[in-house]
This record gives C-alpha cells, structure tokens and sequence, in this order.
C-alpha cells in the first residue's frame, strides 16, 4: 500500500518536524550512567543486561573500531535513533494508510501529538545510550509484524531478546507488547492467543533463568572481575570525551545494572521522586484533564468488549507504575506510559477502532473551536516533553530543588 | 477607553501563562561574563560607547550602602530586568489587543502569539540573560507604543538617544521599526500639517541615531591600557568564573577591530546558517509571498514607497549579518522586525488596509496547502531559544551530530 500524493505531502511534513523535534533534544552526549551498560559482556559468565554491551563490543571489535572512543559509542547510539525514529515513521504511515475513515485533519493532529511525546525521549542526554531505546526498537519491530499479520512468530525470540538486553523488560516494554496482543488477539477473532500464552512464559522463564545465572556468577568472583573490567573500560571511555564536563561527572556501574530491582536504593532519591510526582501532576495537570475527559468520552462510546479490554490496558499500566518510584527513574516510567498510551492509541486507530474514531474527531472539533489554546497546549507538550531518566523533567527536577532548598533540606 | 473582550483576556492569560512556563523552562541562571561586562563600563575615563548603564550602575554603587560590583548583585539587577522586559512585552501585546480593529483581531491573535514564542525564551539564556538588548527592546517598543497610541511621539527622539547610549547597535537592530513606522506615517498622512510632523520626526530621529553611531564608532578617542587593566580587574569580579569579556574590552577601550579575533565564531556562523535556513524555510517562504503581495496591492506612489520601506526596513542588519557575529540576535530583530511592523501596520491602518487582508489571503494560503497550519505557529517551540553566535539549540544539535569527532 502506497500513500496518495496529498498524504505523501503532510507525511513529510509531519517528518521534518519530528526530526527537528529530536534534534531540539539530542545533542549527542552520552551520560556517565548510560555508557555503563556498554562495558558489560558475557566474557565473566552469563548474566543479566549483558547483551547489548557483548554486541556493542563485539561490533566494534569486527570493523576494527576503537573500542574505548566515547566518539565509537555517540555513533553507535545515532545509528539506533535512527533505527527507532525510521520505525517510529513507519508506525505513523501505517496509520495514515489504514485509519482511512478517520479525516485527515484528526489523524494527523494525533499523529503531530504522538511525535512530540515519542520522538525526542532517547535524543536528550540523559536517555541517549539508555537501555530502553533498544526495548523500544524491539516492541516496534514486534508491532509492525503483528499489524501486518507477518511471520508473528518472531515476536517470541525477540521478546526474549529483550529479556536478555534488561532485566527489567518483563514489567517494562513487554507489557505494552501484551497489551498490543491482546487488543490484537481481540480484533482478529482470537488469533494470537497462543503466542501470548507462549511469549509470556518464555519471557518469564528467561528471566527466571538469567536472574538464576547472575545469582551463580555473583556467589563468584566473576562478578568482581566484570565490575573491574567494566570500570576500566567506563574509565577509559570517559576519558576520550572531548568535552567531558558535558558528562554526568564519575559514572559507576549500578548495582541494578546486574539485575535485581533495587528497592528504595538511596532514599532521599524516592523522597525527591515522590515530591517531583506531585509537582509532575501540576505541570501536566492540563494534559491530565484532557486524558480523563478523551477517556470519558471514549468510554460512553465503547461496547461492552471494548469497555473490557479496556479495563485490562489499565490494569497493565497501573503495574508499569510502581517502579516510577525505585532508583531506576521515574521520568523513564512517564515515558513508558506515555509510549504506552500512544503505541496503543495509534495501534487502535489503524485497526480502525470506530468508538476511538468518533472520540477523536469530537476532540478535534473541540480543538477548532479553542485554536490558540490548543496551540499553546502542543507548544507546552514540546516544553514538558522529553522526560528525563531519574528526575521526570528539567522543570520538576529544578522545582524540586528549589522546594528543597527553601523548605525541606532534604538533599 | 475600550476594555479587552472576552477572548482578548483569555489570549492574554494563555501568554501569561505561557510566559511564566518559559521563566521556569528557559531560565539558565548564569550570567554570562560577556554581560556581567557590560555593567561595569561607564563615563569614567571619558564618552565611551555602551556606557550609560554602566555608569548608572557604579553611581549607585558609589552612592548606595550596597556593593552593587559583584556577581550576585548584577544577578539580581538582571533578574529585575527581564522581569520588566517582560513586563513590556505583555505591554505590547495588551496595546495591540485593545487599538486592534476588530476584523483584524483573530488574525493578530495568532501574530502575538508567534511573537510570545520567539521574545520570552529569548532572554532566559546564559547568552542573552542580562544583555544590553534588553533595554533596546523596551525602548522599541515604548516607541511604538507611542506609535501606535499617536501619543507624545516627540518623546521617541530622546529615547532613541537614550538607546544609542547604551548600545550604538541599536542603529542597526532595532532602530528600523521606528523609522519605517514614521515614514509610512509621513507618506500616508492626508493632512499637510501631519506629513511634516512625522517627516521631522523621522529625520530627526534618523540624524539622531547617525550622530552618535558615528561618534562612537569614528571619533571616539581610545581610553589607554591603564583604563582597560582597570576594567579587566573590574570584570574579573563581577564575572562567574574569573574571566573576562575580551573582544569587548579590546574594541571599546582600545579600539582594536575584533574581526579576526572572532573567526572561530565567523566559522560557526557559517556551518550553522544553512542548516538555520533550512529549518526556517517555512516561514522564509510565507515571508517573501506576503511581502511580495503585499507589494502588489500598494496603488499609487505613496503606498508603494510606503511599503517597499517596511519590506526592505530589515536591511539595516546587513551590516551586522557581514561584520559580526551574533546571528541568533539577528534572527530575533528580524521575526521582532516583521511580527512587530505587521502588527503595529493593522492599527494604523484602522479597518480594511491592505495588510489585514494581505495577512488574510496568506492565512488562506496557507490553510489551503495544509491541514496542520496550527504547525506554523507549533514549529517555532522546536528552534527555541534563539541563541547569540548561535542561532538555535536545534541547529547546533544537528550540527554537532554531524561534526561528531574525537
């Protein structure tokens, strides 16, 4: 399926705004913590998270690249921006080619929305390099061949790929890839109801299995050896950085990098993640009222099955939440709900969700009729928007501090 | 005197809001030491260029119980600053709101806002927060206030004098609104006793301007080592880091042309301008259509003139694009440039002129080529702020991607 002339015409637009919204954020600097994971590999045993710092290695070592250029890394993590915005496009296309009922003026004002939510999140420093870019590629490769119905069997080894790439990934990404099958499973008659049955097993397994294996490598000095080997080469990294005062000052390699959740970690960092959410639910509060009212009016529209379903996509993100408040980032979390929601919005109207459809038009329509508010709402989202790893944002973050400062004293 | 409408007010609440969000988003609470400099330049040792507000600063240091010649206290003058230059903003657009006529009024509507989104982030970054410019945009726009309310115009004089005072680039960056305004109020007045008025204030505020630039840039005398050592110190201690503001103190205390001093930024400017055309290219596009049509509907002489100067007013920053290197100002002067005239044209020319309705078939246009024409005004977030030596964060974030090396 091709995309006529006219849609070709807003496609590309739609395009070169979302790459000048990536570079709004991405100055290509990696931080201290994302390159961490880089330095892991599979040579002290297998374990947890090791995955993508074997291939990186593995793939500098073929082209006979230094191993140890932060320059080598900044390209590495271009390459997979790439890869994810070209699959983030495509995603888009599809939704342009299938939700042909749905006016163009509604399909692209969700599309401009989607871009200014998805696009940028993994160009900001504080992302770049983060292990989530290559979950997010993953669930988007899985996506596009469950939409078209292709070889779906590939979701399975590339789901336990992802397992394999971050510990984490079970509660994570493979959550909004569940969701995905479910809603799918539903629309085409029970199809997939196998392969979810499967790929949550295996996921599971592999998790059991690897956590199993790292717990055998840590009772070891295995575990010492990779950390030691990892530090000199983050070391060796750090200092080949041309302008190393951009970097997030000495980076280590975390404890949870080797799997296992770390509860509370340092606690002042809950404290201030539990005071950056209240301060989050202020600053989004515009967005917030907007997504209850699009749900309310999405619900007086649903079907009994649909109103189901959707009770179970909430459920599966009310899980994805509690991790907002562990030492692994509450702005990553945001933004998982945020990828969440829009896979499943964009997922939802090219399968030509009528209830959706309708939903969004009124919305729309509603838009039209409060032109520069609604401006101001898409000029606020880019402002807001992209999260950051720990803190949700540069503006909750600073408020934050500011509220330590004066009032609490407690970093 | 008629009061905002409903939906003025609500427009006027969305900027505040929008203003505050910028304060708290933008704000990068560095002074600069180029800017810390620019306080600490004064009449001391003689008339020098950009001395004006130095010279009030260390007056009141030198009269006051506070030792105003530190970092901290130019960091709260400067805060104290952009307030009041926002202040001014929100002055311009509540003025263009209430003497708009009302046929023209959603379209201005969509004007302020492109000019909210340019002018608030602009002065919150480490390289524009407590810049000079600041007071020439309040001056600009107190002119065209003045302007526009047909009020006290003569006052535009003794303040473009006080403008040239504090920056002779004044000439070159702002000054140009002002003189088209008054020429197309001098070309268009029907009455005889009104052309003369505005043709005097023209010249006198164009000979005005021309004398101190050319004093400050021809006849000024430089001030000697011993005042430039002096000024270095004095900088070094009101700086964030113990620097100092080099290149300016070399031309404005001894007189040395800076030009090859700068080339690492002239080098910069250069890899960075395609890329700051290509992204600006929509509005480059609309810019040149408007202005060309707008051209066309002038009938007659006067109009025609009228309107060649508010299309060709810009051209005083030439010299600034060749000689200098500070594009991300110039690219703020020229959205001020043309948003500001635009809107000031629409009062002046009460209902039906040509530039509401050239401003209407360019809506029009646009509409008809797209169906995200809410974009245009979206798409300008995306290159904010606008930078100095460069233009946008966007452009050097793609220029860095493609430079990436050891």
């Amino acid at each position: 399926m091709k995309l006529s002339k006219t849609d070709r015409y807003n496609f590309i637009q739609l395009v070169a705004f979302s790459i000048l919204l990536f570079f709004l954020s991405c100055n290509s600097y990696l931080d201290g913590e994302n390159i961490a994971i880089y330095t892991l590999n599979y040579n002290h045993g297998l374990m947890e998270n090791a995955l993508i710092g074997t291939f990186y290695q593995c793939m500098v070592s073929l082209l006979g690249l230094d191993l140890k250029s932060y320059v080598t890394l900044q390209i590495f993590n271009m390459v997979f921006n790439v890869i994810y915005f070209l699959l983030l496009m495509n995603l888009f296309r599809q939704v342009v080619l299938r939700a042909g009922d749905l006016e163009d003026k509604s399909k692209y004002l969700v599309l401009v929305i989607a871009s200014i939510v998805l696009v940028s999140n993994f160009g900001l420093h504080k992302n770049f390099g983060s292990v989530d870019l290559y979950l997010a590629i993953i669930t988007l490769i899985c996506l596009e061949l469950l939409m078209k119905d292709k070889m779906t069997w590939l979701v399975l080894p590339l789901a336990v790929l992802a397992q394999f790439i971050y510990s984490g990934y079970i509660i994570m990404y493979f959550l909004v890839l569940l969701a995905t099958m479910i809603y799918l499973s539903y629309k085409r008659h029970g199809k997939y109801k196998n392969l979810i049955l499967i790929s949550c097993a295996t996921v599971f397994s592999t998790m059991i299995v690897l956590h199993i294996l790292t717990g055998m490598t840590e009772s070891g000095s295995m575990l010492l050896d990779s950390a030691t080997a990892g530090q000199a080469m983050l070391d060796a990294i750090m200092n080949s950085a041309q302008d190393a005062s951009r970097l997030n000052g000495p980076a280590e390699i975390r404890p949870d990098i080797y799997g296992g959740i770390v509860w509370g970690g340092d606690l002042w960092i809950t404290k201030k993640h539990i005071i950056e959410v209240f301060i989050a639910l202020v600053l989004f509060a515009p967005f917030i009222k907007l997504a209850m009212d699009f749900i309310k009016n999405l619900k007086s529209k649903m079907d009994k099955e649909e109103a189901r379903f959707f009770r179970v996509f909430s459920v599966i993100a009310i899980i994805m939440m509690p991790r907002a408040l562990l030492h692994s980032g509450t702005g990553r979390i945001i933004f998982l709900l945020l990828f969440y929601a829009c896979v499943i919005l964009l997922i939802a109207l090219a399968e030509g969700q009528q209830s959706l459809d309708r939903t969004i038009v009124e919305m729309t329509a509603y838009f039209a009729d409060k032109k520069i508010y609604g401006i101001f709402l898409l000029v606020y989202m880019i402002m807001l928007l992209p999260t950051w790893g720990t803190s949700i944002n540069w503006m909750t973050g600073h408020i934050a501090n500011l509220i330590n400062t004066l009032f609490l004293h407690i970093w | 005197m008629k009061k905002l409408s409903v939906d003025d007010r609500k427009v006027f609440g969305l900027i505040i809001a929008y203003m505050i969000v910028c304060g708290i988003r933008y704000f990068e609470h560095i002074l600069s030491v180029a800017n810390s400099c620019l306080y600490i330049l004064s009449y001391r040792h003689g008339f020098t260029s950009r001395g004006l507000v130095g010279h009030i600063w260390l007056w009141l240091n030198d009269h006051t119980p506070f030792n105003l010649v530190t970092y901290s206290s130019e960091y709260i003058l400067c805060q104290l600053l952009t307030g009041i230059l926002f202040v001014f903003f929100l002055a311009f657009i509540y003025v263009s709101l209430r003497l708009m006529p009302e046929d023209n009024k959603r379209n201005a509507r969509y004007l302020l806002v492109l000019f909210s989104i340019f002018s608030f982030p602009m002065f919150l970054t480490m390289e524009n927060f407590g810049r000079i410019d600041i007071f020439l945009i309040m001056i600009t726009i107190a002119c065209l206030i003045l302007i526009m309310y047909e009020k006290a115009e003569w006052l535009i004089i003794p303040l473009c004098i006080l403008a040239m005072l504090i920056h002779q680039g004044f000439v070159f960056t702002n000054v140009n609104i002002i003189l088209v305004l008054l020429f197309y109020k001098a070309i268009m007045a029907d009455e005889k006793k009104r052309k003369v008025k505005y043709y005097i204030l023209f010249g006198l505020t164009l000979v005005t301007v021309s004398v101190f630039f050319l004093y400050f840039e021809i006849f000024k005398t430089t001030l000697g080592m011993d005042v430039y050592n002096e000024l270095v110190a004095l900088n070094k201690q009101v700086s964030p880091d113990g620097n100092y503001y080099k290149e300016l103190l070399q031309h404005e205390i001894l007189g040395n042309d800076v030009y090859e001093m700068e080339t690492k930024y002239h080098i910069e400017n250069i890899e960075e301008l395609p890329l700051a055309i290509v992204a600006f290219m929509p509005y480059i596009l609309i810019g040149i259509s408007f202005l060309k049509n707008l051209f066309k509907k002038a009938v007659g002489i006067k109009e025609k003139l009228a309107y060649l100067a508010v299309i060709v007013g810009v051209a005083t920053l030439i010299p600034e694009w060749l000689l200098k290197v500070d594009f991300g100002r110039y690219v703020y002067s020229m959205a001020f440039y043309y948003i500001a005239i635009v809107i000031c044209l629409m009062i002046l020319e009460k209902t039906d002129g040509i530039v509401a309705r050239q401003l209407q078939e360019t809506k029009e246009m646009i509409k008809s080529k797209t169906i995200m024409p809410y974009l245009l005004l979206v798409y300008p977030a995306v290159l904010m702020p606008l930078r100095d030596i460069a233009i946008s964060q966007t452009t050097i974030n793609i220029l860095r991607m493609l430079r990436l090396q050891e």
